[in-house]
């Protein structure tokens, strides 16, 4: 569970965050659709610890981001933007590193690169690995740990239209086993139907839900985002 | 296993995975060997001496550099996945912690390279590889700085015109600025603390012991001030002691930059 109350944030006197309210519940995949700069990354940052909000409370599995940031961080698993890695490490070195800090085994990690098709690439450097390489990588990071609590920022921009497929399909399963799934996107046009809660973020507060099988429709209402 | 315990281990792991690839190593050693190899130079009855002088000028002058340019890469080489790192469930300083051990484990043997020519051929002595161990402990010393400017400066070139001004300073620019005051009559009444301001630079520690244990340097104590005469009656002592201070001040800067690039995007 995921909730957001009040929350407000600003970059140098530049309002992003205005008193955002927002919940995002076990057992769902909710969107986050909104315009560039709607503040759709900011609040994914305060989720998973990464950023400080100026007002408001964040909750994560019900603990405060802010004062329980620990026990809020252990929940989540967060993927941001396009990760990059260590350059001289190998995608199976950098994997393992994740999962040991994890207390996973390296057979198990090695095991979710295989699901993401890393088979082939865990021992070339990461700064050899393409940019949709790169993000299975780090989408296999992330699902490692199997948090309650899936956090992610346009997760597909650099996948191919069948690993998108796939990963979409692996965030609806969690969602099924009851985790909760928050994720920013552009590409409504792959996500219509296949979400089950769509907000739209305008000016740093939620302007309303749109309508998770036709997203295209209420999507056109917005300004300035594109379908995928 | 803790949740600190497996962050210090992974990191420590990771770090010596990295290192394979890491010219700045390689280099820091063959500059070690190299320092080593020409104390051979040196008569062999004075090879203690010799070599003495070798590692001092070697450490001060290329090791200490060296080594602060491979901490300094080391902090840089995770400048793009720090934020990654930092989502995870971990604490900055524990992973600080392992990053600093991996330096420790791949700097502290390069200080055997120095001595260790020496001791093959022309036989090897405790002063020696008591020379070895404190060179060993200003590398890695300033291995730690480097991590630590890595980590607060991100931009990479102005991380390294810091970590150049931070030599800099320690090499020349104590010991000029307490040459200028030297003179000065606040200086004369409270010569405590220009002693003081002296010692505390891990250098001019190093300096002093290899020239008052391994080169055997007269010195007349009649007119020392009693800090002075503590000092030099206990160079070794006040290294370990400088290093380790310098150290863990290193240590603490690093988590602190290091936590503090978790918030990097609120800034």
């Amino acid at each position: 569970m995921i909730t957001a109350r009040g929350v407000t944030k600003s970059y140098r006197e530049r309002p992003v965050l205005r008193g955002l309210e927002a919940e995002a519940r076990p057992g769902a995949v909710t969107l986050l659709v909104g315009a560039n700069g709607a503040g759709k990354s900011t609040l994914l940052r305060i989720v998973a610890g990464m950023s400080r909000p100026d007002g408001g409370a964040v909750a994560v599995a019900g603990h405060d981001v802010v004062r329980e940031r620990r026990a809020a961080a252990a929940a989540v698993s967060y993927l941001p933007q396009a990760p990059r890695f260590h350059p001289r490490l190998t995608a199976r070195q950098v994997a393992c590193f994740y999962g040991r800090i994890r207390g996973i085994q390296d057979a198990e990690t090695l095991n979710e690169l295989s699901r993401w098709g890393l088979d082939g690439h865990r021992d070339a450097v990461t700064a050899e690995l393409s940019g949709g390489l790169r993000q299975r990588l780090a989408i296999a990071i992330f699902a490692l740990p199997r948090a309650p609590v899936l956090v992610l920022d346009e997760p597909g921009l650099s996948l191919d239209p069948e690993w998108r497929a796939r990963l979409q399909t692996y965030l609806s399963e969690r969602a099924a086993e009851g985790a909760t799934v928050l994720t920013a996107t552009h590409l409504l046009g792959e996500w219509n139907g296949k979400a089950d809660v769509c907000l739209l973020l305008e000016n740093g507060r939620v302007a309303g839900e749109l309508p998770p099988d036709r997203l295209r429709d209420g999507f056109a209402l917005s300004e300035g985002v594109e379908a995928g | 296993m803790s949740a600190r315990s497996a962050t210090v281990r992974a990191t420590l792991v990771r770090e010596f995975l990295s290192y394979r690839l890491n010219l700045f190593l390689h280099a820091h050693a063959a500059l070690m060997l190299v320092t080593g190899l020409l104390a051979l130079l040196a008569p062999p009855v004075a090879a203690e001496a010799g070599t003495s002088w070798w590692v001092l000028n070697g450490v001060v002058y290329v090791g200490s550099l060296s080594a602060l340019l491979f901490g300094l890469s080391s902090a840089q080489a995770e400048s793009e996945e720090l934020t990654f790192i930092l989502a995870q469930p971990v604490e900055a300083r524990w992973w600080v912690a392992g990053k600093c051990l991996g330096l420790l484990g791949a700097i502290a043997p390069t200080g055997l390279l120095l001595v260790l020519p020496t001791m093959v051929l022309a036989g090897g002595s405790g002063m020696l590889a008591l020379g070895a161990a404190a060179a060993a402990g200003v590398c890695v010393l300033f291995a730690w700085c480097g991590l630590a400017i890595g980590l607060w400066v991100t931009n990479p070139v102005r991380g390294l015109l810091a970590a150049l001004a931070c030599w800099c300073v320690l090499l020349f620019g104590v010991d000029l600025v307490l040459m200028m005051t030297g003179g000065a009559s606040w200086v004369h009444e409270n010569p405590a603390v220009w002693v003081a301001a002296l010692m505390a630079s891990p250098l001019d520690a190093y300096r002093v012991m290899l020239l008052f244990t391994l080169e055997r340097a007269a010195f007349s104590g009649a007119e020392l001030h009693p800090l002075t005469r503590w000092w030099l009656e206990n160079p070794t002592l006040w290294v370990a002691v400088c290093l380790t201070a310098w150290a863990a001040v290193a240590w603490m800067a690093s988590a602190r930059g290091a936590s503090r690039r978790r918030y990097l995007a609120d800034t």
